[in-house]
């Protein structure tokens, strides 16, 4: 993280006259908006615009070929009131969400602290596991829908060989939405991975040397020494993956189609449905800002229950 | 002098950074233009000086880079013959092509040249965007006689004119492997069509005949998939069922014979193992399926895969001898507010003429009688064979075909039927309770 004194450096040191310094600042200032300011305009006619305008979409029944209508609140009504679709969604979405956090940070965290040690060959282990993360997700899928094939998948053409006949894995109401977090836990690892191995790294040795003089297990160094100090990081990676699993889409799309029925329609999917499907781009967006507010919730409420049990805060 | 650096920099910054906008807009939107020449010859064919300033004219189409190579080619032919024309082919993947034809359509920018197909034709009809086209029947040399008008009436609007020409019409076939039929001894479909035996009793024994699991054969690959519409529709009316009623104001499809339908597909993958179960990705190229239900444009593929010897057949007779078909049809329309009408209709005729249809037909079944009956379009490749073609494609069309009345909230309503039939893929339910629920669901999305 960037400490609170890097926008002053130029002058550090230097001995200058109060009315001096003044002026300066004041002109550096405007430097800096200068060197913002591509940013800020891209952001402002990129992002922040076109949100404004979806959010005003959200009002409307627009479908794009006939004239809009400023229709009141009945988008949010129907989504609340009238759309038992949307409930499923909401609840597929959370589902997904509560699997593939806790295994997602279970596992990247493991992994983290087993590829640390530095010996011969890690690079390689440590390079594997990240290679999914810069694979399309798009091919991935793709991949994954053949491997999970009903009767001549890779999966269950082994099982096969064992004599057991495998389940429709992307054909059952119950299996889908698990399948599913499974590639998608194998493509995400590597990036929470690599945040917890560079936190893992930052962790001073000497707090494990007093650990071993008190007589601490290697169990008790890793719950009162590693994982305080790494809360930080334990954090940022909670909130991303949520965020992320909230968002999920792709894998979806690809593998599932939403089905089998609508077992596997999460928000994002939902949206896209909506939106680009039947063109109700108003109904779309109005869902679209449910997700935001749900998302904005979860993060707030993570935000300020950090204190709890964020042990170590820069 | 430090201040002067900074103060140096962050103007270089600056004007860096607008200068790469800049750049970078205009380099957005000279780029067609500056590679049209090359698409167009302009060398040979420059205009004469005061002729006027050449025209683009965009027309789009889905597909892959070989598709667009290919219109490409035949593109050229146009622009040739109309010098101060240019043609940019806009290729849409066709995942995307919906989606992006409305969004064009929304903000103005719609190519001239439209391609649609059936599913999306009414909305985009109904909604006035695209130009008349009647005036082509006064046309003598244009012949719109010679177009099938059972693959018109989708482009008939409300107040009966002609929103687009069709392109590329016809039923969707049979599919059959003959390497995997001669092995078994079996009578091929095209021999028991002309013996007058070619009835779903029929094809569902050879399917069963056809089927190995020890070679991982399977004798047919119709049901599971995620288009119910093209795998079922023909079956459904052969057997005297039905989706919606004329105008698409009623909802027919819970009846017993759509049941006896749903049981017999659903008995295909569950009981008799001869169709794949769903959510399998096993292709007839890969030469381990007897029969696939296709369309004619997906020979271009099966002709591709080695070793494969195929030909195509109609579906079979079911008890409504003289069912229609259902005639898949997509087309050209021009686009009510282009810029340059006149040479718009002129390439839409090109490519909807006789000619421009037989230019295309190793893709795309013709959909005008003397296109469709020549010699050539019979004999053009060894696969499939001429006889396939007469008994699959010529025979039917001449006979007339019928298209899917498609409601207004089309898309909801086949994402809908596509999901309650997944609970029977899932076998969750039995054939009856899922027509039921069709009924609870769908029928109120008719409004």
């Amino acid at each position: 993280m960037l400490g609170p004194n890097t926008g002053q450096p130029t002058i550090g040191g230097r001995r200058t006259s109060k009315g001096r310094r003044k002026l300066l600042n004041r002109e550096e200032k405007w430097y800096g908006y200068a060197f913002v300011m591509p940013m800020l305009l891209g952001y402002f006619f990129f992002l922040f615009g076109p949100i404004v305008a979806s959010f005003a979409m959200s009002f409307t029944n627009w479908n794009l070929l006939d004239e809009l209508k400023f229709i009141g609140l009945d988008n949010y009504r129907n989504a609340f009131f009238g759309d038992p679709v949307l409930l499923d969604t909401l609840s597929n979405t959370l589902y997904f969400t509560i699997l593939f956090v806790p295994l997602n940070i279970m596992l990247t965290l493991g992994l983290a602290l087993l590829m640390q040690a530095s010996i011969p060959g890690m690079g390689f282990f440590r390079t594997a596991a990240f290679a999914p993360v810069v694979t399309s997700i798009v091919v991935w899928a793709i991949i994954w829908k053949y491997i999970f094939q009903t009767d001549n998948g890779l999966i269950n053409a082994v099982l096969k060989t064992f004599g057991v006949t495998g389940p429709a894995w992307l054909y059952s109401m119950e299996l889908a939405i698990p399948v599913v977090v499974v590639v998608s836990l194998l493509k995400s690892l590597g990036i929470n991975m690599a945040i917890f191995l560079a936190a893992l790294k930052d962790v001073p040795m000497m707090y494990y040397e007093a650990a071993r003089i008190d007589g601490a297990s290697r169990w008790r160094a890793f719950w009162h020494v590693t994982l305080p100090l790494i809360s930080p990081s334990m954090f940022l990676v909670t909130m991303i993956t949520i965020i992320g699993s909230m968002k999920v889409f792709g894998q979806i799309y690809i593998m599932t189609g939403g089905g089998p029925g609508t077992s596997t329609y999460v928000m994002v999917y939902y949206i896209y449905e909506q939106a680009f499907k039947y063109y109700e781009f108003g109904y779309g967006t109005a869902i679209a800002f449910i997700l935001f507010v749900i998302i904005l919730l979860l993060t707030l409420v993570q935000w300020y229950g950090r204190k709890r049990w964020i042990h170590f805060e820069q | 002098m430090r201040r002067a650096w900074t103060a140096l920099l962050s103007l270089l910054l600056i004007i860096s950074v607008a200068a790469a906008c800049s750049t970078g807009s205009n380099g957005g939107s000279t780029a067609p233009e500056t590679t049209e020449p090359s698409n167009t010859g302009a060398v040979k064919n420059a205009p004469a000086p005061g002729e006027g300033k050449d025209i683009t004219l965009k027309m789009s189409i889905w597909g892959d880079d070989n598709r667009k190579r290919m219109f490409e080619e035949v593109v050229k032919e146009f622009t040739d013959a109309h010098p101060g024309i240019n043609v940019e082919v806009m290729l849409i993947p066709y995942q995307e092509y919906p989606q992006k034809i409305s969004i064009m359509a929304a903000s103005k920018t719609a190519p001239d040249v439209i391609w649609l197909y059936d599913a999306i034709i009414p909305q985009i009809r109904d909604a006035n965007l695209l130009m008349d086209l009647s005036e082509l029947a006064d046309d003598p040399e244009y012949d719109l006689n010679d177009v099938y008008a059972s693959s018109m009436d989708i482009y008939r609007g409300k107040d009966s004119g002609l929103y687009g020409i069709p392109f590329s019409a016809g039923p969707k076939v049979l599919f059959y492997n003959k390497k995997l039929f001669a092995e078994k001894g079996l009578k091929t479909p095209n021999e028991l069509v002309k013996e007058g035996n070619w009835t779903y009793e029929e094809f569902l024994k050879t399917a069963k005949a056809l089927t190995d699991p020890s070679q991982g054969v399977y004798g047919v690959k119709i049901a599971g998939g995620s288009n119910w519409k093209d795998a079922y529709t023909d079956t459904f009316w052969s057997f005297g069922a039905d989706i919606f009623n004329e105008d698409a104001t009623e909802f027919l499809l819970n009846s017993p014979e759509s049941a006896q339908v749903l049981q017999m597909f659903d008995d295909m993958m569950f009981k008799d193992f001869t169709n794949p179960k769903p959510g399998d990705q096993i292709s007839f190229e890969s030469g381990k399926i007897g029969m696939f239900r296709g369309n004619y444009s997906y020979s271009a593929s099966a002709r591709k895969a080695e070793g494969l010897e195929f030909d195509i057949a109609p579906m079979p007779k079911g008890p409504v001898a003289d069912a229609p078909f259902y005639d898949g049809v997509s087309g050209y329309s021009v686009m009510k507010d282009t810029e340059y009408p006149a040479e718009a209709l002129e390439l839409l005729k090109f490519f909807t003429s006789k000619e421009g249809m037989a230019k295309f037909q190793a893709t795309f079944p013709p959909p005008r009688k003397s296109v469709l009956e020549s010699e050539a379009f019979a004999n053009m490749n060894d696969q499939p064979s001429a006889e396939g073609i007469k008994l699959a494609m010529s025979e039917p069309m001449s006979a007339g075909g019928r298209v899917i009345p498609t409601p207004e909230n089309w898309q909801q309503i086949n994402t809908k039927i596509q999901n309650l039939l997944d609970i029977l893929y899932t076998q969750s339910a039995t054939v009856e309770e899922v027509l039921e629920r069709m009924d609870q669901e769908v029928a109120p999305l008719l409004k």
